[in-house]
């Protein structure tokens, strides 16, 4: 016992000792850049520049700078290489600065002039910027086409049932408003019809559930700064309906002895993706916010996906999954509308920009959109 | 062509919307519609307007405990309906529809029986106007010379140049054995007064043969006013190689109702032949008269049997028949009504019950047979219904060619109810475009 007390208390010892010797180590370090900061600061203030850079480079190479004191001491380099009429430096301070925060805006106001000229000829936007989301839908029938078993006029409505999706996507960020997205979701999504007054008192009730993949693809507006930055979205989306099903599927014989009793028709859920059409198109608008943490975003987005394309592959309306007439038509009178579908979903994500500092180049997108200078025109009036 | 242009192109490609234009509207090419009310609805047979309206008669029975009544419903082209009524209210016990017709005058003609008692059923012949409503009606119950009603069933209702003839059979000479039918043809003014055996136009004997059981399915005119009819049916009477199987017969008729040639025998003496429907062949696919019924083995084993008679003018010689294989085959034990329909294309459609799918349920099969030679001009029947009992009606062809059959099906699984159904399929009897 007293031999284990001894083994802790210099265990004890051991790991205290090495944490303040660590502690020793770095805050001196941290310290010295500190002062090391101030005094070029000092240096450049008393116009002596051509020190500056071997004064800051032990910190820099070591990496003994917080990412605000990098972006100090790189901004302090650029403006003292501009002086020098260093521009390949000054360049190349500048881009480690936007490295070191690639949210970084020089302004007239709060920088100097010749350096908010030079972050002009500098860009850190993202050019792509991955993201995930998950989240939850529910889907509504938009009928084209009412095609019922009955001869007499029905009454029906919808009932919203809840699905789940989830995705990737990337942004293709044109500037630091716009941007080009795409994103790849699983989506189930399920919706219910209820039909009253078959044969004066029965009811039908109808429920499909299906698995999409999704491939929405939008152009994005969005604020590019503050902590929460709202945005909104417009586009459209491939939708690939690769399974449906028909389970809990009811036609109620109410009255069936004509004493009040209801006989039930249900069964094993109907098997529906031949019946369903597979390429799907639908318009995509949406919107939401996200908030910064770090370099990185979480962020909540309420999208409406209209339905563009009829669901029901006609072809095989009546029919099962074996090409035989589907006797679900008569055990349930149950055949499709021609319908749309669309989908109101809400989903929850995590965006890492992949953030690239570089040089302004000319916009690619921008060459879409100029009028082809016609050969020969004579460009006099 | 610069990319902007395709990436509109491609745009506006995937975001074309799908809309009510976008679709020729499916129930002008195809559907299947159910009708009745509560309780179970029969589909039997139906008439076809110039307008694509369709009236479909039935019978009905709103529960267990009530008495059957005969239901009919008109439907538009698209298969909405337009009207639906219950006849029969006023008459006792189960009405039963057997056939409808068209009269060239407008009027909707209907014949059916009911149960008047005992082993006592009558005929009942009524005319509807445009709007289902009934016009006129007849009862026709038979007593034979003891005073004792007879058992009459109806089987087909003929529209003749001056007044209709209904063909059925009758226990009116039963010779005391209550199984014994004679073959029965009811004759009718226009004003559906039925023209007596006795007086100044006469019609008669109303039942035809011998100590055996014989039925009358169909009477036709051999042309119009000529007064002189052929009448279809099967008998059980043996004859050279028969030795008491039913088989298909048919005899003529003189102009007052009297027998003036016949019976002749159409069938295998190895199997019961129940003739159900008579239609007429057209000259292109050879003239005559198309036969069909049931054929049922001494296995048990049912299948759907064709004979051909011709030319139009018979001359009751066995050089007259033709007596074609079993096309379809009706699984076991199955004694279902046949349909036979020509079409413009001098095909013929058969439409049958049939077991063979899953051998527990009943199903609804429509064929196709050649014009010539009446073999399958399709490989297989197609087959409609759903996991309980399904029954044929009757099957008719559109002027473009698309096909409609009404029939009955069960809704609602094994302990559904029945409900007339009416399928409009196109020319190759599928539920598409």
């Amino acid at each position: 016992m007293r031999r284990h007390r001894l083994f802790f208390l210099s265990l004890t010892i051991i790991t205290l000792s090495s944490t303040a010797l660590k502690a020793q180590n770095t805050q001196p370090a941290a310290t010295d850049c500190e002062q090391i900061l101030i005094q070029a600061d000092d240096e450049f203030n008393a116009g002596r520049y051509y020190g500056i850079p071997s004064l800051l480079q032990n910190c820099l190479d070591k990496g003994n700078f917080s990412n605000e004191q990098q972006v100090r001491a790189y901004l302090l380099l650029a403006q003292a290489y501009l002086i020098l009429d260093d521009p390949i430096a000054a360049d190349d301070s500048y881009l480690k600065l936007l490295k070191a925060d690639p949210e970084f805006e020089a302004s007239m106001s709060q920088h100097p002039i010749d350096i908010y000229y030079l972050s002009k000829k500098f860009i850190a936007t993202p050019i792509f910027t991955p993201h995930v989301r998950i989240g939850l839908n529910t889907s509504l029938p938009r009928t084209i086409y009412d095609i019922n078993t009955s001869g007499t006029t029905l009454t029906g409505n919808d009932v919203l049932k809840v699905g789940v999706q989830a995705g990737i996507g990337v942004d293709w960020n044109i500037d630091t408003h716009w941007s080009l997205c795409i994103e790849g979701n699983y989506a189930y999504k399920a919706f219910k019809q209820d039909n009253e007054f078959f044969f004066d008192l029965d009811q039908q009730s109808i429920v499909e559930k299906q698995n999409w993949l999704d491939i929405p693809m939008y152009i994005k507006y969005a604020d590019d700064s503050g902590k929460i930055r709202p945005f909104g979205y417009a586009g459209f989306a491939v939708n690939l309906l690769w399974s449906a099903r028909g389970p809990d599927w009811l036609l109620k014989n109410n009255n069936s002895d004509g004493k009040g009793s209801a006989q039930e028709a249900n069964g094993n859920a109907e098997v529906l993706t031949p019946k369903r059409n597979l390429f799907n198109t639908s318009l995509v608008f949406g919107g939401g916010v996200k908030y910064k943490i770090g370099k990185d975003f979480v962020y909540a987005d309420l999208r409406y996906m209209a339905g563009l394309t009829n669901l029901t592959n006609l072809e095989n309306n009546y029919y099962d999954d074996k090409g035989n007439f589907d006797p679900a038509v008569a055990k349930y009178a149950q055949a499709s509308d021609i319908f749309r579908l669309d989908n109101l979903s809400i989903s929850f994500g995590y965006i890492h920009p992949i953030y690239n500092p570089r040089k302004k180049s000319k916009p690619r997108l921008g060459t879409l959109f100029k009028k082809k200078k016609e050969v020969g025109k004579d460009e006099t009036p | 062509m610069r990319p902007i242009y395709i990436i509109i192109i491609f745009l506006s490609i995937l975001s074309s919307c799908d809309t009510e234009s976008s679709f020729p509207i499916p129930e002008d090419n195809y559907f299947v519609k159910f009708y009745g009310n509560e309780g179970e609805q029969e589909g039997v047979d139906f008439i076809l307007n110039t307008d694509g309206s369709v009236i479909m008669v039935g019978n009905s029975r709103k529960t267990a405990t009530d008495q059957q009544l005969i239901y009919a419903v008109k439907v538009d082209a698209q298969g909405a309906v337009l009207w639906q009524h219950y006849y029969g209210t006023s008459l006792p016990g189960d009405k039963t529809a057997k056939d409808i017709e068209l009269h060239s005058d407008g009027r909707i003609m209907v014949v059916g029986e009911f149960v008047n008692g005992t082993n006592d059923s009558d005929i009942y012949l009524f005319s509807l106007n445009a709007d289902g409503v009934l016009q006129d009606s007849v009862t026709v119950g038979l007593v034979d010379n003891n005073g004792v009603k007879t058992d009459e069933h109806a089987n087909s209702l003929t529209i003749i140049s001056d007044g209709f003839i209904v063909a059925g059979s009758t226990t009116l000479e039963n010779f005391f054995i209550s199984t014994v039918r004679n073959a029965m043809h009811l004759r009718f003014d226009n004003s559906l007064n039925e023209i007596p055996q006795t007086g100044t136009v006469t019609w008669g004997p109303r039942n035809y043969g011998e100590n055996y059981d014989d039925v009358a399915v169909k009477v036709l005119e051999l042309t119009p006013g000529a007064n002189s009819f052929y009448v279809f049916g099967y008998s059980n009477q043996p004859y050279q190689q028969y030795t008491g199987d039913f088989n298909y017969w048919y005899y003529s008729l003189s102009g007052d109702g009297v027998p003036s040639d016949g019976p002749f025998y159409a069938g295998k003496t190895s199997e019961d032949e129940l003739l159900k429907a008579v239609e007429i062949s057209p000259v292109q696919s050879g003239p005559g008269y198309i036969l069909s019924g049931t054929a049922t083995r001494t296995t048990g084993e049912t299948q759907s049997y064709l004979v051909k008679l011709a030319p139009s003018t018979l001359s009751f010689t066995t050089t007259d028949i033709r007596i074609e294989t079993n096309p379809t085959d009706m699984g076991n034990n199955v004694s279902g009504s046949i349909s036979t329909k020509n079409l413009l294309s001098q095909e013929f459609m058969l439409l049958t019950n049939d077991n063979t799918v899953s051998n527990v349920d009943m199903n609804l099969a429509l064929t196709k047979l050649t014009r010539n030679s009446l073999t399958k001009a399709w490989q297989v029947p197609l087959i409609f219904g759903g996991e309980s009992d399904d029954f044929a009606g009757s099957v008719s062809e559109l002027p473009d060619g698309r096909i409609l059959v009404v029939g009955t099906m069960t809704v609602g699984g094994l302990s559904g109810q029945k409900k007339m159904v009416l399928m409009k399929l196109n020319a190759e009897g599928k539920l598409t475009k």
